[in-house]
């Protein structure tokens, strides 16, 4: 009987109802929609964290005599496995160009075969092919050794009798070529610049016999750590298979592992390249979740407190039904049971309305890659993932039921009959947080844990080596109180407002809806608590808008500035080493949308005191028109703040000026700026000599070059390939004999599409004229190597935007709705004392209108505060610190108007309300 | 059976007044043929069972509610012809409505509950201000005039309730059931209270109520049964 009785008291009033569960799906639906949304990125962390991989797996032969040859085809019979290349390895002890006598020191041979140019994406060849006759030869030894495809080379091996000779069949750079430096030893990883590639076959009939003898019995005259012979297996393993999340991947690539040694027992023992990235991946999956969880906790929370809100805006009338039940002889007992038998259902309904509108947030807001793993249909759902996503969102649902719906009803039962059953307004003390001062008390934590962080030296990157970020959960725990205390105290000033300014808010309704205005004014300060809780929740809802809007602006900027310092300017254009270059090479770049072009040439061999190091030489004027220098990027070199950063080996620099920076090295032919950091290292202040080696090409001997400092940065335009040191390129080809540029940067006007036009026409102007590399920024910011925050921040930031948007409208309208409802006595009463239709409209306008202002003031004005906070707190994700916020405007704009045109059309619908009120039958309301 | 244009004495007339309720399938008659007369400054006491359709009809008198069939006249004029904001205004012109529980708007003071059919009609604030105590002094609550409802007891809003109604009262005074949450010394302050008030206003009262020491004051006395009426028991005062 409790069942029909309660099943009854939910039909009773469907408007109650309804609007209930619509509040508590709101709730569960982001919350659940962020759970779903983390849970498809999570599936996609395996996939980012070992992009950046491009070898696997390589097994070492523990002994010289291993056929790898022969083991490739059985380790290829490894499920999992995609393919196993065999590659010997060997150290020789010189090479000479055919007919000169002096060779240089040694370097490193790869045999490898055809296919395994198509098998890994690691060699890129810059010119010529690789003919398994031949020799490809790496850029590196192309310069040392001047040489260019057809030039003949002879190899002299350690143990070896006689000196072998090769044609050079291509040249290929070896950026991406670290991995096959890895040796057997976890650790040992030591980068050769002289490396050649032969193919297997002649490998094995020139070198492989006499090799194997030579390890067998290592001649004397050997060098220390040389590699006599190591026959190797490059695997390929088949990266579809690996599960989405991390650790599981992680595991699974450590099985993989074990099925190839076991396969050869004692024979190879196999390196795993993809644990360490699965590892950082495994770091940056917490990062994630914790970020998103961050980012989106809020809004649930606000949703949450607007389905308690909702379910608040009915305990009055709800009170009274009980009291009457009670009055008519129903036991405390029965109603516990009737209405925690309704709350039940309620929670069902509405968490499973939660569940369906979280799944189309995220099918509407997310990127398709994300969306698409969320079809049941694909192959490797994750089934139990979403049944555990789903159990959290609806017990969080059913919790929340219990808080907003069961529980005050419940505590209501204690009172006294009478007192439930009054129409009147009850007076209630002030909350205990109220009285208690928490939000200051909040507030003053969040400012306390941020001075405590601060003093620690800031927010730093936590992460282990290759993990791209690691946001430990303290990071969170400042805006955590300052969110605490601004909604308290928002709440507080609103309320505190509202409350005594009874006579003006009376007047200026007054005036703007003439004499029910006034009316309306006394009520909407004397129904403040009601009023401010509105205003909060919208409020906070649209801030978390605006805030998360200006966060992903400054993300999307901060990852273009990026890109563009890790470029250089918008495009790279990278000849292939030895072409040839007119003088007018740079104007031929001019190409239409390229508003300016700067060479850079390039040593990467000079010598600083016995340290290699690269230096660059630039044209200053073309320069400082064409490539990316923000002024943060330099140091005031003179200051004495930086020279005690230098001397005590801090980050305490002084603020510096790019164009002065650049003034002293245009006005120093010799000058030379140098990076913080070599500076440091070397001791080096501005205004001293700085000798430099530079290594001639022309007479292929080192020139000792006397530079003075002239300046100091912290970065420097495409540091990343580490130019700590730059020279006026006049100097410097002066002294090396070389004028030909190693790369040419390219401004444009900056948008994406001018960008990728700009790349795509030089591509195929030099497709067969000469081999290039362009790099361009749209490139680097899709195939940016940190995968946090190649993360899918914008599907999140759509969903947290379709949110703002609904709850901001709708959370008007569940209360202009709700006071429609439940003062429909009171608006009886209005009627039948002799208002019209249009009075009760214009009451209820002026609470829209209030409600209305407010949050959007106060939203706009704690969004941009809460956008810094995150901007500075998450500043650790960008490469180059932000410097401020960047806002989108339009979209900043579009969100106002939507978000006001949802207001109005709640406002509107609200009173149309009240054009069907029956005044006979809302005067028989309870 | 006499009305306005042959006595001008005759403020309301019911003529085949009927209401029908729809509950479910069920069709529900309130109110069946109901023919009254009322003259200015009756004291009309309407009586009968719960259920017999008091309040409908003072629902129908006051224009809160429209007949399935029938007419209301007030002054000759068909309250069926006037839409809902006619209504409104004639009874923020003509009527007062003291209400079984008080209704007074929770969030205002007494002067301005009895204040508020004032504004709704316009007019200076230092006039209706005026007018608001004065109402309040003739119901005995001039020291109670900035509390606001919750802080009155039961007695003391109806007697607000009162005030209010008297406001815009100009010719009609309706009541439902003012007494029936008041203990019996309360009713009768409440009920002398009105009663007077109306006589020296030379209002119009219909009262519906279930005490018949209230409906002894009447000079009539309506009895309903089943939605019809049974009986018009007029007295002379």
């Amino acid at each position: 009987m409790n069942l029909a009785y309660a099943w009854r008291l939910v039909r009773r009033n469907p408007r109650r109802t309804f609007t209930y569960l619509f509040g508590l799906a709101l709730a569960v639906g982001l919350f659940a929609g962020i759970l779903f949304f983390v849970d498809a990125t999570v599936r996609q962390m395996t996939t980012l964290a070992i992009a950046p991989v491009r070898l696997d797996m390589v097994a070492h032969a523990t002994t010289p005599d291993v056929n790898v040859l022969s083991a490739a085809s059985t380790a290829e019979s490894v499920p999992g496995i995609v393919s196993a290349e065999p590659v010997y390895t060997a150290d020789y002890a010189s090479v000479a160009k055919a007919g000169q006598s002096q060779g240089t020191p040694s370097g490193r041979m790869f045999a490898i075969s055809l296919s395994y140019l198509q098998t890994f994406d690691i060699l890129q060849i810059s010119q010529g092919g690789f003919d398994p006759g031949g020799a490809l030869v790496s850029e590196a030894m192309a310069v040392s050794q001047n040489l260019r495809v057809g030039d003949r080379i002879q190899f002299s091996f350690s143990g070896v009798d006689h000196p072998l000779e090769l044609p050079v069949s291509g040249i290929v750079n070896m950026d991406r070529a670290d991995p096959l430096f890895a040796g057997g030893v976890e650790g040992q990883n030591a980068i050769v610049a002289d490396v050649v590639f032969v193919g297997n076959t002649w490998f094995k009939a020139h070198l492989l016999a006499p090799l194997q003898a030579a390890a067998a019995n290592p001649p004397t005259s050997l060098a220390p750590g040389a590699i006599i012979l190591d026959p190797q297996l490059h695997i390929k393993i088949d990266r579809s298979q690996l599960p989405g999340d991390p650790s599981l991947a992680a595991l699974q690539v450590e099985s993989l592992r074990r099925s190839i040694e076991r396969r050869f027992p004692g024979q190879l023992k196999a390196v795993d390249n993809l644990s360490g990235a699965l590892t950082a991946g495994k770091g940056d999956v917490l990062s994630a979740k914790i970020l998103f969880i961050f980012l989106g906790l809020p809004g649930v929370a606000l949703a949450a407190y607007l389905s308690k809100f909702a379910a608040e805006l009915f305990a009055e009338s709800q009170r009274r039904e009980l009291g009457l039940l009670r009055t008519r002889g129903a036991t405390p007992a029965q109603i516990t049971s009737l209405v925690a038998i309704s709350s039940v259902f309620l929670a069902i309904g509405g968490s499973v309305l939660g569940l369906l509108f979280g799944l189309a947030l995220l099918t509407i807001s997310a990127g398709q890659q994300v969306a698409s793993s969320l079809n049941p249909l694909a192959p490797g759902f994750d089934w139990a993932a979403f049944a555990r996503s789903s159990s959290i969102a609806f017990l969080a649902g059913l919790i929340l039921t219990f808080l907003a719906a069961f529980l005050p009803t419940f505590n209501a039962m204690r009172n006294e009959i009478t007192q439930e059953r009054r129409v009147t307004r009850r007076t209630e003390a002030a909350p205990f947080w109220r009285r208690a001062y928490l939000d200051v008390v909040a507030l003053a934590a969040a400012v306390i844990v941020l001075v405590i962080i601060n003093f620690n030296g800031g927010f730093k990157p936590t992460g282990t080596e290759g993990q791209s970020i690691a946001l430990s959960f303290y990071i969170f725990i400042a805006p955590l109180f300052a969110w605490i205390g601004l909604t308290l105290l928002i709440l507080r000033l609103v309320h505190g407002g509202l409350a005594r300014l009874t006579n003006p808010l009376s007047g200026i309704f007054g005036k703007m809806l003439h004499e029910i205005g006034e009316v309306a004014g006394k009520s909407i300060s004397r129904r403040a608590s009601q009023v401010s809780a509105a205003t909060t929740v919208i409020a906070l809802t649209l801030s978390f808008g605006v805030s998360l809007m200006l966060f992903q602006q400054t993300y999307a900027h901060e990852k273009y500035l990026d890109s563009q310092y890790v470029v250089g300017s918008d495009v790279r254009f990278t000849p292939a080493l030895n072409t040839s270059q007119k003088a007018d090479f740079a104007s031929q770049l001019e190409i239409p949308g390229v508003q300016s072009v700067t060479g850079v040439t390039r040593d990467p061999q000079a010598l600083v005191g016995s340290e290699q190091n690269t230096v660059y030489g630039i044209d200053v004027p073309s320069f400082r028109k064409t490539a990316y220098l923000p002024d943060s990027f330099f140091v005031d070199g003179s200051s004495p703040k930086t020279l005690a950063a230098l001397r005590d080996h801090t980050v305490n620099f002084a603020a510096g000026s790019g164009s002065q920076v650049l003034d002293a090295l245009a006005g120093t032919p010799n000058g030379v700026i140098i990076s913080v950091e070599q500076a440091q290292k070397y001791n080096i202040q501005v205004g001293d000599p700085v000798l430099l080696r530079l290594y001639n090409r022309l007479t292929q001997q080192y020139t000792q070059v006397e530079t003075k400092a002239v300046g100091l940065f912290i970065y420097f335009p495409t540091s990343d390939q580490d130019s700590d040191f730059i020279l006026n390129r006049s100097f410097m080809t002066s002294q090396t004999g070389y004028t030909a540029m190693s790369f040419f940067l390219l401004k444009t006007n900056g948008q994406p599409a001018t960008i990728d036009r700009v790349g795509s026409t030089l591509a195929s102007k030099y497709k067969d004229v000469m081999p290039v590399r362009i790099k361009t920024t749209q490139n680097v910011i899709k195939t940016e190597s940190s995968s946090l925050t190649s993360l899918n921040l914008g599907g999140l930031g759509t969903m947290e935007l379709i949110y703002t948007v609904l709850v901001s409208s709708l959370g008007l309208a569940i209360f202009l709705l709700a006071m429609v409802n439940e003062r429909r006595r009171e608006f009886g009463a209005m009627r039948a004392l002799g208002a019209n239709l249009g009075h009760l409209r214009r009451f209820l306008i002026a609470e829209a209108l209030t409600i209305g202002v407010l949050s959007l003031a106060i939203g706009a004005v704690v969004g941009v505060l809460l956008g810094a906070l995150l901007v500075t707190l998450l500043g650790v994700v960008f490469t180059i610190p932000p410097q401020g916020l960047s806002a989108p405007g339009l979209e900043l704009l579009g969100m106002g108007i939507v978000v006001l045109v949802g207001m109005s059309v709640s406002t509107l619908l609200s009173a149309r309300r009240l054009a069907g009120l029956k005044v006979a039958e809302a005067l028989r309301d309870l | 059976m006499p009305d306005f244009e042959q006595d001008p004495e005759v403020v309301l007339q019911t003529v085949n007044l009927t209401r029908e309720y729809r509950v479910g399938r069920q069709s529900v008659t309130a109110l069946e043929d109901v023919e009254i007369t009322i003259r200015q400054g009756e004291f009309v006491a309407i009586m009968g069972p719960s259920g017999c359709g008091k309040s409908t009809l003072i629902n129908l008198i006051g224009g809160l509610d429209s007949p399935t069939s029938g007419r209301v006249l007030l002054k000759g004029q068909d309250l069926s012809q006037l839409s809902e904001e006619e209504l409104a205004a004639l009874r923020r012109e003509n009527m007062g409505f003291v209400f079984q529980r008080h209704d007074l708007f929770p969030v205002l003071t007494a002067r301005e509950n009895v204040e508020f059919p004032l504004l709704l009609s316009g007019g200076p604030a230092d006039h209706r201000k005026a007018k608001a105590e004065n109402l309040l002094s003739m119901v005995g609550l001039t020291d109670k005039a900035d509390h606001l409802p919750e802080e009155l007891s039961a007695g003391q809003q109806q007697r607000v309730g009162i005030a209010r109604a008297l406001a815009n009262a100009s010719s009609i005074l309706l009541a439902d059931e003012p007494t029936g949450n008041l203990d019996s010394l309360t009713a009768e302050e409440v009920v002398s209270s009105l009663i007077d008030l109306a006589q020296k206003r030379k209002l119009t009262l219909l009262m519906v109520t279930h005490d018949p020491d209230v409906a002894a004051h009447a000079d009539r006395i309506l009895q309903l049964k089943d939605g019809r009426l049974l009986s018009d028991d007029g007295r002379s005062s």
